[in-house]
This record gives structure tokens, C-alpha cells and sequence, in this order.
């Protein structure tokens, strides 16, 4: 219980800096605006595949309503992106619980490809207007670059921040 | 039941996993939050107020988080800004030259200009131009990548703004108020495909319609036909429909090969800063009434810490 009190915020805690990262006026080209929008994709999958418990899907959908208010656009897009790529980590997790690394990274990919995929295609079919293919795939290629990173600081957090369960403890008569 | 390989750090709910139970109880929370947030984009599509609603309140309560976050990590930001402002900067270098050399010309006839007119509005004893109030206010959020072009400013209904407030920044116009929190509010830039500006083009001030496109340099609509506009031509609004004051400048007509197009003037990939210009269009104007009633109630526009106020003569 100790250990899930202290590990409660950091998904939470990590999500929310992202999207507050990612709506941030940096001020480079369209595609590198939207490589940021999937960071919090890509941190969604990383606690839905490790720690889902931590963080329910109500939290989600608030993480991508405030997305989706930052980034200007409307209401319901970067929820639903999100939504779908928590739910793509949980049955990934379920149908191969002892996947390896490189099944999550596959995976990862696969939902920073479904969270571009979804957004577009929301956006294309809310404005009725084409968004540029050649801007979406320069944003999931640099997403995809910067995916490895964000997964290897998220397991850092998350080694960091938990303590040993008590199978590892000494316990007396041990 | 599904046992999952957990480190040891993991507690005993982690390393055992979920049930099946569990399992199909996620699936219908999941199903039901994926079929809400799609009602809430056809929600927002069709303008519900619930959608309005929800997103002033959301824009409110995150606008000082993002504003706290960007002094985290200004350092950060500036550093990215100035590696690629590095890039444009012998371009600009060279731009700046040709335009210093251009423009000296220009003072001159401008000054002679400015003489003239004085002369013409002692002679035709015009009254003064009301003058407009204007708020400064800090650009808080990015455009959205390529499907939005709009930001959060920091200012809202507390400091005065309102829906429909033209809002310019250093260079030129920048765009509308589209939307209104207490504390903030949501501007679309002029290159958002929402946006269309009555512009005025050029020495002849040939009308026609500034259409944004999501892209860098909007579209020149409803120009009519032996307008002679030329590439170099200056944008300036044309007041035309009462949604922007006249003479705001825009932009200048480029030639992109196809068709003229306009490049803004407004830097958009480093708006900082932009100002509200306090200029009730027709639609907004507040009725006597409304005026009566505030006049009644004491209320004062008030002025937010990060913002400025001041006033500007009509151009």
C-alpha cells in the first residue's frame, strides 16, 4: 500500500508535464510541433503497458482534453488518440504479458503511429480540409526518434521512485 | 488468470495482474470515454455551450500551469529559439539591408506625406480619429502543429478582452479573439483556415479577401478582375464588414510561382507578445442599455498583472 501511495502521482505527474511541454510555444516548424503532441502518447502507452492501475482511463481523457485545449484544436481529438492507445497497452499487456523489449517498443511505435493516425484523420474529417502527409510523417518520425527517450527517462522515474516489494526484504527467519 | 513478469518492485496486484473481470470492466470504461470524446468533437463542431464551456474552464485552469512550466524551462526554450533563429539570421541580414535601403526612401516621402495630410485636415477641419485602447498580453501556448493555427493568450473577460477583438503584434496584424476565458483567451491567427480578413491591396487599394489555409502565407480571394496587384504590394485591412479597424497593416503580396499569395507580417513562429485592440465591431457593440446597467453596477475594467494597457490612434 506504502509503495502504491508513493508511485500514485508519477504517471500523473509525468503525463501532465508533458502535455504542458508539448503546448508550449517553441516556435519550430508545424512538424515539430506535433512530433511533441505524441510525447504524451508515448508516455500514455509507457504507464498503461507498466502500470496501468496508476493510471485509469479518467485521467486520460482529462489529459487529453487539456491537449486539446492547448494545442487550439478541438475538444475530443487528442482524448480519443489517447483513449485508444491506453486501451491498444492493456490488451498488448494482457494478450503477451511477458512480452520482451522489443515487443513494447513495436508496440510503442505502433500507438505514437495510431495517436498521428487518429488526430489527422479527426482533424481532416472536423475541418473537412487535408492535413499535409509529408508534415505527419517528418512529426512520427521525429516522435519515433524521440520515443526510445522519453521510455528510457520514464524507467529511470519509475526505478527511482519505487521501493523494493517485501519478496526482496530480509524478514526475519529468512 | 493472467500472471505478467514484474520486476521486484512491483506490488503483489502488479505482478498477478488484472483479472477478467477486471479486464472486460476496463474495456467498457474505455469503450464509453472513446464514444464520449467523440461526441464531444461533434459537440464541438456544431458549437454546443457545454463544449465552449468546458474548454474556456479547461484554458483557465491550465493557462497558469503552462505560463509556470515555459519559466521552468525558459532556458530551454531559448536555446531552441536560438538555434533556429542562427539559421535565418544571414537571410534576414540580407532582407534587412535591401529593406534599410528601401525605406530610406521612403521616409522622405513620407514625411512630405505627412505634411500634406496635415495641410488637407486643417483645410477640411476633420475631427480627431477616436482613439483605440489596447492590452498587452504574453503568448502562452504553440499553434497546434498543422491543424490549428490559433494560441492562448494570457488576458481575458477580467482584463476587458472580448469575442471578436482585433489582435496585432509589432509587425502587423495577427488575428481575432475567438474565444474567452476569464483569465484568457483563444486567438485565431490570420493563417487559420477559419480566418477571412477584408484586405486592402497595394497603391490603387485594390478590395479583396484574405484566406487562411493552415499554411504559411494565405490565400488572395474575391480580387477583382484588372486589380493590377503586384508581388511587393503592401496588405493593409480595409475596414470593410466592421470586424477589424482600417488600415491595420497585414502583410505584403508574394509570388509563390501558382498564384499571389500574402506573406504576413507578423512573425508567427515567435509571437511573445500581441495586443488586443478594444475594437467593438458591429455585432459586439454593447447597447446603451448594457452600457447603462454596467455604468449602474460600478463595474471597471479591470487590469491583469502581466498585462498592458495603453491607446492607439486609429491608422
Amino acid at each position: 500500500m506504502m509503495r502504491n501511495a508513493a508511485l500514485a502521482p508519477l504517471p500523473v505527474g509525468t503525463l501532465s508535464l508533458l502535455v504542458l511541454i508539448a503546448s508550449m510555444p517553441w516556435g519550430g516548424p508545424d512538424w515539430l510541433e506535433l512530433a511533441l503532441l505524441l510525447l504524451p502518447a508515448a508516455t500514455v502507452y509507457f504507464w498503461s503497458l507498466r502500470r496501468p492501475h496508476l493510471l485509469p482511463a479518467p485521467i486520460v481523457l482529462a489529459a487529453g482534453l487539456v491537449l486539446d485545449v492547448l494545442s487550439n484544436g478541438p475538444l475530443g481529438i487528442w482524448c480519443t488518440a489517447l483513449l485508444v492507445v491506453a486501451l491498444m497497452a492493456r490488451l498488448l499487456q494482457r494478450a503477451r504479458p511477458r512480452g520482451g523489449a522489443l515487443l513494447r517498443g513495436a508496440g510503442g511505435l505502433l500507438a505514437l503511429t495510431m495517436a498521428a493516425g487518429i488526430a489527422t484523420l479527426l482533424n481532416s474529417l472536423y475541418a473537412w480540409d487535408t492535413v499535409s502527409p509529408g508534415q505527419v510523417a517528418e512529426a512520427l518520425l521525429a516522435a519515433c526518434i524521440a520515443y526510445p527517450i522519453v521510455t528510457s527517462l520514464l524507467t529511470i522515474l519509475d526505478a527511482a521512485w519505487s521501493v523494493p516489494s517485501e519478496r526482496s526484504l530480509f524478514v526475519r527467519g529468512d | 488468470m493472467t500472471k505478467s513478469l514484474a520486476p521486484d518492485t512491483y506490488s503483489r496486484r502488479e505482478r498477478l495482474g488484472p483479472t477478467s473481470r477486471q479486464h472486460g470492466r476496463d474495456g467498457l470504461v474505455f469503450g464509453i470515454l472513446i464514444v464520449a470524446s467523440l461526441g464531444l468533437v461533434v459537440m464541438n463542431r456544431f458549437d454546443q455551450p457545454f463544449a465552449t464551456y468546458l474548454r474556456s474552464t479547461i484554458q483557465d485552469v491550465s493557462t497558469p500551469l503552462l505560463r509556470g512550466t515555459a519559466a521552468v524551462v525558459a532556458p530551454v526554450l531559448r536555446s531552441v529559439r536560438m538555434f533556429t533563429e542562427v539559421r535565418e539570421l544571414s537571410d534576414e541580414t540580407v532582407r534587412l539591408r535591401d529593406e534599410n535601403a528601401r525605406l530610406r526612401g521612403w521616409e522622405a516621402r513620407a514625411k512630405n506625406l505627412e505634411q500634406q495630410s496635415a495641410a488637407l485636415l486643417a483645410l477640411a477641419r476633420a475631427a480627431d480619429e477616436p482613439r483605440l485602447v489596447f492590452i498587452t498580453a504574453r503568448v502562452v501556448s504553440g499553434q497546434g502543429g498543422p491543424f490549428a493555427r490559433a494560441v492562448l493568450i494570457e488576458s481575458g473577460r477580467e482584463q476587458g478582452v472580448k469575442q471578436g477583438y482585433p489582435v496585432i503584434s509589432a509587425r502587423g496584424l495577427a488575428g481575432r479573439i475567438v474565444a474567452v476565458g476569464a483569465k484568457s483567451a483563444r486567438l485565431l491567427l490570420v493563417t487559420d483556415h477559419n480566418s477571412r480578413i477584408p484586405v486592402s491591396i497595394g497603391v490603387n487599394a485594390a478590395r479583396a479577401v484574405m484566406q487562411g489555409d493552415n499554411g504559411a502565407m494565405p490565400k488572395i480571394a474575391y480580387l477583382p478582375a484588372g486589380s493590377n496587384v503586384r508581388a511587393g504590394d503592401d496588405v493593409f485591412t480595409s475596414g470593410i464588414g466592421g470586424l477589424f479597424p482600417r488600415g491595420l497593416r497585414v502583410g505584403t503580396v508574394v509570388d509563390t510561382g501558382d498564384a499571389l499569395r500574402i506573406e504576413p507580417s507578423t512573425p508567427f513562429d515567435h509571437l511573445d507578445f500581441v495586443s488586443v485592440l478594444f475594437f467593438d465591431t458591429i455585432d459586439s457593440a454593447v447597447s446603451e442599455e448594457e452600457r447603462a446597467a454596467e455604468a449602474r453596477v460600478g463595474v471597471a475594467r479591470r487590469t491583469g498583472a502581466g498585462a498592458l494597457r495603453g491607446e492607439v490612434p486609429l491608422p
